[in-house]
């Protein structure tokens, strides 16, 4: 088997507020991870995303199922030595400097000094963060602070790389260069899982996703073969229109000084709307396909999310 | 719980049974150093009054209960190097402290430190204007066990001016002036008691009245007893033989009347030996002149 | 690269790495300096103390000089010792050393090391203050020494027990039981002397002593009287004293140890 992470049945439960009520957050997450594939773990706030790669971390210790991380246990320690992970927000030490933090964390994974000196200074550049090695992490932005945490994920150059929500907190080129750093990481032949509210980073990075609601996986696979390749509606633009009335079949979205954004599900109303918008005088002036988005089915997988 | 859990709690077990009897050889160890060395030592008032940062009172109080820890403790020449000190520091610290008055006059009157404790006392008395305890207190050391009459009258002089109401006080004070000879002044004493209980029968009150008129009636006899043995020594020296009757002390001019026991009946006289003596047995004791 | 192996070579260096970033945590803490601070002032003031004694100003220094260190060192070992585990939790900065191939064990070792050589580097500075009290009147012992290494001797067990506590509960709680485990440890001879005649069936006399005897006795390690009177320590205790607290504390490291293991890190 070429997974190098399999999840098998995982339940976890948290007692509540003063030991009243139960909270089951885990109900049965099944998902498998091969090697060399950028998976997605999505999935709305609460559905228990940040929990389960605590498990997969060994900081948490599943009520019942399993964890088999390169095909040995979560809990064994060994395997940690080939994970690289980012937690959620990460904190650090404020008052180290940046390069102390990866010198710190590069010695627990035991890194000599003489490869850490080589590995900072490399790992500072390649997550952006050059020459703000000396500064102290009470003053880095959120941003800097998220680009370090990446930083002290990869020093010990692992094999699997596991991130919650590793865009947080960034700005549009940082969201960039933190989807090309990703990207990189594949090329390097390495597995990337990560967690992520943004579903369009996650549709532009991922080979493989799975989407968690309420503590179990809804939907998993590889993403093209769930999207389909089916073009689901067209936008048409129209112009030089005073009044138009659509045919059936299509929906008129704006209709603003002359210019009609119209929707249409099927090929031969397409055509009868361009035959129409032709005989009435109007010009087209786009016609936009939309295939189906990681947003649509992310949001048919939550109950009362609509279609 | 897993297997390892269980290891580590037998480790512990293991581990804390290698400390058992560790730690009795190092209390055997430690009982051998010498106990002198525990001293009783307190340092100076003054170093103290600083040291408590304001809390004079709270250290007086540590110190008070300390001292009386050690109490059963003290050997002797401990307790005379360092007793009269340790009150002296407590009484320093707090000068209303009465209950280490108190305690310092007690550990003091158990080695009949009679000075000291006079001392002491004399130190609680000038601290605090109001009270009466401490003279109290050194006045019954005075009376019962150091006999030192003087002291005990000055002391209880001075209780009783500080709280006239209290009937014991008076009561104490007319006994002191009778065992130190004075029976006049006792006389004195037993009489304002008896008036001011007066026709009490509530019990308190009805035990020194009771106490007052027994008093009086044995002075009554013992201050005329005395008033004519001296009359007939005097006359016995004059004349060289005692008188024949006691009249004839009165008709010499040795005596202004002649005193009748409070009974009404006159006082019996051996004109051989000269000796004077009252028919009506003493109120108290039943014996002559026995207290 | 090729992960190193998990080796007890690596955990001396996990350890080591922890030990360091506690000391240079603990050391940038306002506390640390606040305490030693009010240390050093109360041992520059031990010198006027000692001249309102008259005729003890040796002795005065030395009580003063050595009870000053060892409140002042307990105090710094419990606040600093309290938020070891549990800062780290509540913080979250723990997630990123725990998700490393450490053993939870070697964590804890490591913060424990790391304060005991904070400890040090304090004890160090106020001993240097207090021998300079001494000498500048004349009274200077070397046997301060031995009375200061005995406070460290305390200190282990100290902050094994804050240590403990910490990682089984709030400050607010391990502050309170580690304080009143450093009363219990300087009363616990009152046990056998005061209680033990208390209690009527000899079963409960036995697990009485028993109890004593388990108890860390701290008051045992404190041989500040000892050295103000001149008397010197017993043979063989010195050795003891050391083995005792070494167990005492390797007891304390394991039960952290057990209790944090399975512990969820929400």
């Amino acid at each position: 088997m070429d997974h190098v992470l399999q999840v098998t049945e995982l339940k976890k439960s948290f007692r509540g507020h003063l030991s009243i009520g139960v909270h089951h957050v885990l109900d049965g997450v099944n998902l498998s991870v091969p090697k060399g594939v950028i998976y997605g773990f999505l999935g709305p706030n609460g559905a228990g995303k940040t929990t389960t790669i605590k498990i997969l971390a060994g900081l948490l210790f599943p009520d019942a199922g399993e964890a088999r991380i390169f095909g040995r246990s979560s809990t064994d320690r060994s395997v940690r030595r080939r994970i690289g992970f980012l937690p959620e927000t990460p904190y650090f030490y404020d008052y180290l400097k940046g390069a102390e933090l990866l010198a710190f964390m590069g010695r627990l994974y035991g890194l000599s000094p003489s490869q850490l000196s080589r590995r900072v200074p490399e790992l500072l550049e390649t997550v952006g963060l050059k020459g703000q090695g000396k500064l102290q992490l009470r003053k880095y932005s959120k941003g800097m602070l998220q680009r370090i945490g990446l930083a002290q994920a990869l020093i010990h150059d692992p094999e699997l790389v596991i991130l919650d929500e590793p865009m947080s907190g960034l700005d549009p080129i940082g969201r960039r260069e933190i989807r090309d750093l990703i990207l990189s990481l594949k090329e390097q032949g390495k597995t990337v899982f990560f967690s992520s509210h943004i579903l369009a980073d996650a549709e532009m990075l991922c080979d493989q996703v799975a989407i968690l609601v309420k503590g179990r996986v809804v939907q998993e696979g590889i993403l093209e073969v769930l999207l389909g390749s089916e073009v689901r509606f067209w936008d048409v633009t129209l112009r030089g229109l005073e009044t138009f009335s659509p045919p059936s079949g299509c929906s008129v979205l704006t209709h603003r000084g002359g210019q009609v954004l119209v929707r249409v599900e099927s090929e031969e109303t397409l055509q009868t709307l361009l035959d129409k918008a032709r005989a009435e005088g109007a010009s087209v002036r786009s016609v936009m396909p939309h295939k189906a988005s990681l947003e649509d089915l992310f949001m048919a997988q939550i109950p009362g999310g609509g279609t | 719980m897993t297997v390892r859990t269980l290891a580590g709690v037998l480790v512990i077990v293991l581990l804390l049974s290698a400390v058992v009897p560790l730690h009795q050889q190092m209390v055997a160890l430690h009982d051998t150093y010498p106990t002198e060395f525990r001293s009783y030592y307190i340092p100076s008032s003054a170093y103290l009054k600083v040291a408590c940062l304001g809390q004079d009172n709270f250290a007086a109080d540590l110190i008070f209960i300390w001292s009386i820890q050690y109490f059963d403790r003290y050997k002797q020449n401990v307790r005379d190097t360092y007793l009269l000190h340790t009150y002296d520091v407590i009484t320093d610290l707090d000068p209303r402290f009465y209950e280490a008055y108190i305690m310092g006059n007690l550990f003091l009157s158990l080695d009949k430190r009679w000075d000291m404790l006079y001392a002491l006392s004399d130190k609680g008395i000038a601290a605090d204007p109001k009270d009466w305890l401490v003279a109290w207190d050194a006045g019954t050391y005075a009376f019962f066990q150091a006999h030192n009459y003087a002291k005990a009258l000055k002391y209880f002089h001075i209780a009783y001016a500080r709280n006239p109401k209290r009937p014991i006080l008076k009561d104490m004070l007319a006994n002191a002036y009778k065992y130190q000879g004075d029976y006049e002044s006792s006389l004195h004493y037993w009489q304002s008691i008896a008036q001011e209980y007066a026709g009490q029968e509530e019990h308190q009150a009805s035990y020194f009245r009771f106490a007052a008129e027994r008093n009086i009636f044995d002075l009554t006899i013992k201050i005329d007893l005395r008033n004519l043995t001296s009359a007939v020594a005097m006359y016995r020296q004059a004349k060289g033989a005692p008188p024949p009757t006691l009249q004839t002390l009165v008709s010499s001019g040795y005596l202004k009347s002649l005193p009748v026991d409070p009974d009404g009946k006159p006082y019996l006289y051996d004109p051989k030996t000269g000796a004077v003596t009252c028919q009506t047995p003493f109120k108290f004791r039943g014996k002559f002149g026995q207290w | 690269m090729t992960p190193v192996a998990i080796t007890p070579r690596l955990t001396l260096v996990q350890v080591y790495a922890i030990a360091k970033n506690t000391f240079k945590e603990a050391v940038r803490s306002r506390i640390f300096y606040i305490l030693l601070a009010f240390a050093v002032c109360l041992l520059l003031f031990s010198f006027v103390m000692g001249l309102l004694a008259i005729g003890s100003l040796r002795r005065v220094i030395l009580d003063m000089g050595l009870s000053t260190i060892a409140y002042f060192s307990a105090a710094t070992a419990i606040f600093i010792g309290i938020g070891l585990i549990y800062k780290e939790v509540e913080r979250k900065t723990i997630y990123n050393v725990l998700s490393k191939p450490l053993s939870r064990s070697s964590f804890i070792l490591g913060r424990y090391l790391g304060i005991m050589t904070v400890l040090l580097v304090n004890l160090v500075a106020m001993t240097l203050v207090l021998a300079g009290v001494l000498a500048s009147v004349g009274a200077f012992t070397a046997r301060i020494f031995p009375a200061v290494g005995y406070i460290y001797l305390e200190l282990m067990i100290l902050s094994a027990v804050a240590l403990f506590f910490s990682s089984v509960s709030s400050p607010v709680v391990s502050a309170i039981c580690t304080v009143a485990f450093y009363l219990i440890g300087h009363t616990s001879s009152s046990i056998p002397s005061f209680l033990v005649p208390l209690v009527q069936s000899e079963f409960a006399k036995r697990a009485l002593l028993l109890l004593y005897h388990v108890l860390p006795d701290l008051n045992l390690l404190d041989i500040n009287n000892l050295v103000v009177h001149d008397i010197a320590t017993a043979p063989g205790f010195a050795v003891r004293g050391v083995t005792y607290t070494l167990l005492m504390v390797a007891v304390l490291l394991l039960a952290s140890s057990l209790c944090f293991k399975r512990r969820d890190l929400v």
